[in-house]
């Protein structure tokens, strides 16, 4: 019978890399994703554990992770994909994960990465009246921004 | 667990809890009770105000930048003169401060620490920052640890030639780090830049170390040749003050600078792509007398400020006491003529073997050029007037390491007391070891030296004292020299020595006093006199010598820029500095020099 | 005439350990959808983490769950010498399992008096958290602090144990299991509890495994899958100790599985302590924190918490500052997908019950 770390490298398309025993990165093009989750869904990967972004400003794209684990095996596998910073559209995988649905809420705030198929996306989460750059890219300076926009109180007081 | 009891369920169970009716609850009331407080508790900070150096690493460390360095002086004076520490101390922001007590893990000093007391009150929000200090009474709580500390407290081992391998040659001994170690050893660098006031050139030290923890050593260097020309020889025999003040010191290994220093330079191989950017020419001409390192120093500076310079040196070679006196096995010849070779290769000129006074005249050169560097060093040796010391066999220190450093002399007898406690009789101690070694063996040599101050006050380095002792060097400390003691055919026997009763007086002045009737003979034949060195200013016309001005401790009169009494003649190095007169104060006023001629070369003064 | 109606819960709430708000539209008192509204808490960490060095984080990371914060610590720690590749001593991983295990049992004392509060059974709520505070002092013995502890650092532990403290962790142990039996008997083993949480807010095994549940919520409904003993951290496989499931779902079998939980972990302290080595260190050589870099490098590393599984997801440029760091709680998933869910069909009275059943935690979802 054919294990499931087998079965995970025959994956079309997908550049796998064994971190150890039970720690699989599968790298795959942005059009894969949705399918590859879909394949590793159905072998048994049954929960996302988190999906976020890594903006890697240097290259001009954004990492785009899922951290999958099966109950089943004990692995964990991480998902990997890459889209453009400047134009960045994803396809949504909460059909296939329920628990994607709120994690893409929060990137698309958090890095204005577009979901398409995820109608909540764009509604405003956890940010309220945000009209600077998506606060969580590398380009945005938290410093600068607060010293915008709060006054900085410094202490003189010496006196017990 | 029996899930079955609680899957049934009962109605008279809770009434269990009727019986806690009848017990004593467990709660404190505060204020009339007080609950004990865990010993490490992290509360609010204390600091001994006389131990801390300002150093600023908690400030660093701070996560929530509750920490800025500030004068404490309208809350407690302070020593500002303190060695080794700024006049600041660190104030702490209770709005801001999150109670981690990073700060206390990174006290190089341990001056700062956690109390076990927390509750402080006040109307008003902006009482809640001060700087904590020991008179507030607070009891100490959570306090640092040298076993566990995010500080990396040992110091890189350095490889050393053994004793017996290194006297058989000049060959260099202390082998240098590998890139590794080098980065480890930079890796440890706190980057406060305390150790920045102890070196006289206020090399960016820092910066440096940075760099070479980034694996830049081209970077690296490019900072050290902004204010020290001559890197690679200071890496190899600076005093390096800067680890002295290391703030290391307290806790663990001071960082080794110096090699750090050495690592760097080793691995250019020149310095053509990190020098300073020449200036555009000024025309102005500059003559320097004296080939040391206050002369290179000043040169080069002055060449990359756009003028041109002349070095006028009276040995074969250029380098001063760097390229005569210190041995071959502490500084080899090729550093120095790599690090000489890029002074040249600036465009200064050195005019080698061209003495002041005799073969060029110091008055032409005040009328030739626009200004006039002095930095002649103290290149005599100086005689202590011993009965007996005119015989050949008596030699000056300077004389004996010129002659094997750079006129190839190799010959050495078999048994040689060395008068004097300092580096520099170190240097000829274990210069003779090796001379012994290469000639005979070892076989039935001596090598002994004889010096006024006691073990505890010699002024020689510890590694120097040390080295020499592994080599085999025989010290008589606490002797004083009397006569050289000659036999009938003329040739020296010995050398009568009486014993020291104190070398400095009451008033700490240098006043040595003996045992009149203590003496005892230590059997040589062939006597160095290194007791100090002096300078010679017989080159320059009386009427002009007239003019210039000496301190009282009798070293040349300068300015904050380094001229002397006569415009247009400045002056550095070791016939101006007062301290310990190493390379780097030499480096240091011959840059200070510098700057001082250029603004004299502009018109400014 | 509009029969249904709009009612805001929260921020602040007593069914919820922290600020979040929950929007829920009711028919009657029947709730129609419920929607979770964050942001009340967000404090930007992720953001805040990458411009600070490694070690500096430890201020911020053990706020991001303040009833149990240690589990951050740890998972925190655990990724950075994962990228460096450090291995601690084999004391600091008993230190770390006593610190995480007493831990939990502070969350679970204090969960169960949550529970019992929003029951209306305050005493007990009285009870737990009086006693929880034994616990704070406990940590604070060892640390220096009751809450924010920052004991656990990459590379072991702070500093080592106080002498005696394992005996006085013994006590409170022996103290606390007496304890048990009365909070057994006044609210566990009552019978008006069992009235209002049999069968009410049921995640079926289905449904738990198709949301991604995690921790109790899923061990309730029958799956036993624990970070402790599916990829062991700490000195976790040295330890003999088995993960309690039932099958109903319901809220009843979360407060059970959390009670045998507790006692679970009562009993890992003990082995632990026992087990431990005497002496040894308990902190690996690092390097110094304001140049020291880590490794480039990407991992995940993760950590049982008292609510399931709780992960930090680091990537690393090679720098003395961490690239991005992603905190995975568990109570994301458990707000989001499943309470939202679960709610729909409760009674009013019942709503602030079964978030406090599935254990949400607005400071992991406003991290």
């Amino acid at each position: 019978m054919m294990g499931v770390v087998d079965k995970i490298k025959e994956l079309d398309g997908a550049k796998i890399t064994i971190q150890r025993e039970n720690r699989i990165f599968v790298d795959v093009d942005k059009d894969r994703v949705i399918g590859t989750l879909y394949s590793l869904k159905l072998m048994g990967f049954h929960q996302l554990s988190v999906q976020n972004v890594v903006d890697r400003i240097k290259d001009g794209k954004f990492e785009i992770f899922y951290v999958l684990y099966s109950h089943e095996y004990k692995i964990n596998v991480i998902v990997r994909t890459w889209v453009d910073r400047d134009n960045p559209v994803i396809e949504t995988a909460d059909k296939i994960y329920p628990s994607a649905h709120t994690w893409e809420r929060e990137i698309s705030e958090m890095f204005g990465i577009k979901v398409e198929g995820n109608e909540d996306c764009g509604k405003p989460f956890i940010l309220e009246n945000w009209k600077d750059i998506p606060p969580m890219r590398k380009d945005f300076d938290s410093v600068k921004y607060s010293s915008e926009h709060f006054v900085f109180r410094h202490s003189e007081g010496e006196n017990e | 667990m029996n899930i079955k009891e609680y899957e049934k369920g009962s109605f008279l169970k809770p009434l269990a809890s009727v019986k806690y009716l009848f017990k004593k609850p467990h709660t404190v009331r505060y204020p009339q009770e007080e609950k004990p407080v865990a010993d490490r508790y992290r509360g609010l900070h204390i600091n001994d105000l006389d131990k801390c150096i300002g150093c600023g690493n908690c400030r660093d460390i701070c996560p929530c930048a509750a920490i800025s360095m500030e004068d404490p002086s309208n809350v407690r004076p302070i020593d500002i003169n303190k060695k080794g520490a700024n006049p600041v101390r660190p104030k702490v922001d209770y709005g801001r401060c999150s109670f981690c007590a990073l700060c206390v893990e990174m006290c190089p000093t341990g001056s700062l620490k956690m109390s076990k007391d927390l509750i402080y009150t006040s109307p008003d929000a902006d009482a809640f920052a001060w700087i904590p200090r020991e008179e507030q009474g607070r009891e100490p709580g959570f306090v640092q640890d040298n076993e566990i500390t995010p500080l990396m407290l040992e110091a890189e081992e350095m490889e050393e030639l053994e004793p017996d391998v290194r006297k058989k040659s000049f060959e260099e001994m202390i082998l240098g780090f590998s890139e590794e170690q080098a980065r480890r050893e930079a890796m440890r660098c706190l980057g406060c830049g305390i150790c920045m006031q102890g070196c006289p050139a206020h090399m960016k030290i820092p910066e440096y170390i940075q760099a070479i923890f980034d694996g830049d050593n081209e970077k690296s260097v490019k900072y050290m040749l902004e204010d020290n020309v001559l890197p690679g020889i200071c890496g190899r025999i600076c005093t390096h003050r800067c680890q002295d003040d290391c703030v290391y010191q307290y806790r663990g290994d001071p960082i080794h600078i110096m090699w750090l220093k050495r690592f760097a330079t080793d691995q250019l191989e020149d310095y053509k792509s990190v020098n300073i950017e020449k200036m555009p020419s000024t025309g102005k001409r500059v003559a320097v007398i004296g080939g040391g390192p206050s002369g290179l120093s000043a040169a080069y500076h002055l060449t990359t400020m756009g003028h041109s310079v002349t070095i006028y040196e009276q040995r074969s070679r250029a380098g001063g006491a760097l390229a005569t006196g210190i041995p071959l096995y502490r500084l080899p010849i090729y550093e120095l003529d790599k690090e000489i070779g890029n002074i040249e290769s600036m465009g200064v000129e050195i005019k080698l073997n061209t003495k002041i006074g005799e073969d060029v005249k110091f008055e032409d050169l005040l009328n030739e050029y626009d200004a006039v560097y002095l930095a002649i060093g103290l290149s005599y040796g100086r005689s202590i007037n011993l009965k007996g010391e005119e015989h050949p066999n008596v030699v000056q220190a300077i004389d004996f390491l010129r002659q094997v450093k750079i006129e190839g002399r190799r010959d050495i007898t078999k048994h040689v007391i060395v008068i004097g406690g300092g580096n520099v009789a170190m240097d000829v101690a274990r210069t003779v070891a090796r001379l012994q070694e290469i000639n005979y063996g070892s076989k039935d040599t001596t090598v002994e030296t004889v010096s006024l101050e006691d073990w505890d006050i010699m002024p020689a380095s510890q590694e120097e004292i040390d080295g020499a002792l592994e080599e085999g060097v025989i010290f008589n400390p606490a002797w004083g020299p009397n006569q050289v003691i000659l036999d009938e055919n003329g040739n020296i026997k010995g050398l009568e020595v009486k014993k020291v009763k104190h070398v400095f007086d009451e008033n700490h002045r240098f006043n040595p006093a003996f045992y009149e009737d203590q003496k005892k003979i230590i059997y040589g034949d062939y006597i160095v006199e290194s007791v100090g060195q002096m300078y010679n200013f017989s080159f320059i016309p009386e009427e002009m010598l007239n003019k210039l001005e000496f301190t009282p401790r009798r070293k040349v009169w300068v300015d904050e820029y380094g001229e002397t009494s006569i415009p247009g003649v400045f002056a550095g190095g070791d016939i101006v500095e007062t301290s310990r007169g190493d390379a780097i104060s030499a480096i240091a006023n011959g840059h200070r020099a510098a700057i001082g001629i250029d603004r004299y070369l502009h018109g400014k003064k | 005439m509009n029969k249904s109606y709009e009612l805001f819960i929260g921020p602040n709430h007593p069914g919820i350990p922290g600020n979040f708000s929950l929007k829920i539209e009711l028919e009657g008192d029947t709730v129609v959808s419920a929607k979770g509204d964050p942001g009340y808490l967000h404090r930007a960490f992720e953001k805040a983490m990458e411009g600070r060095y490694y070690i500096q984080n430890l201020a911020l990371i053990p706020r991001i769950c303040v009833p149990e914060p240690d589990i951050n610590e740890a998972a925190y720690a655990m990724a950075v010498e994962d990228l460096m590749g450090v291995e601690i001593p084999e004391r600091a991983k008993y230190i770390r399992t006593i610190v995480l295990e007493l831990a939990r049992v502070a969350n679970y004392t204090m969960w169960l008096g949550g529970l019992a509060g929003t029951l209306g059974l305050y005493t007990l709520a009285q009870w737990s958290i009086g006693d929880r505070d034994y616990a704070l002092d406990l940590f604070s013995d060892i640390c220096g602090a009751r809450v924010y502890h920052m004991y656990i650092w990459p590379g072991g532990v702070r500093r080592d144990l106080t002498p005696g403290w394992e005996d006085s962790v013994l006590s409170y142990i022996r103290y606390l299991k007496n304890r048990l039996i009365d909070y057994d008997n006044i609210f566990l083993k009552n019978v008006m509890f069992k009235y209002r949480t049999k069968g009410i807010a049921v995640v079926t095994k289905e449904q738990a495994i198709e949301w991604g549940a995690t921790g109790p919520i899923l061990k309730a409904a029958g799956v036993a899958q624990d970070v402790r003993k599916d990829d062991p951290y700490a000195a976790y496989e040295y330890l003999d100790f088995e993960i309690p499931t039932l099958t109903d779902g319901d809220s009843w079998s979360r407060a059970m599985i959390r009670r045998w939980e507790l006692e679970n972990s009562l009993n890992m302290i003990e082995q632990a302590i026992k087990k431990m080595p005497k002496k040894g260190p308990v902190c690996a050589k690092m390097p110094n924190p304001l140049k020291g870099y880590v490794p480039e490098g990407e991992t995940y590393a993760k950590v049982e918490s008292a609510r399931g599984e709780h992960g930090f997801y680091m990537v690393s440029d090679g720098t003395g500052k961490p690239y991005r760091v992603a905190v995975r709680g568990a109570s994301h998933t458990h707000m989001f997908t499943i309470a939202e869910k679960v709610l729909v069909g409760q009674r009013l009275a019942d709503v602030s019950h079964t978030l406090v059943s599935l254990d949400i935690c607005p400071p992991e979802i406003d991290r």
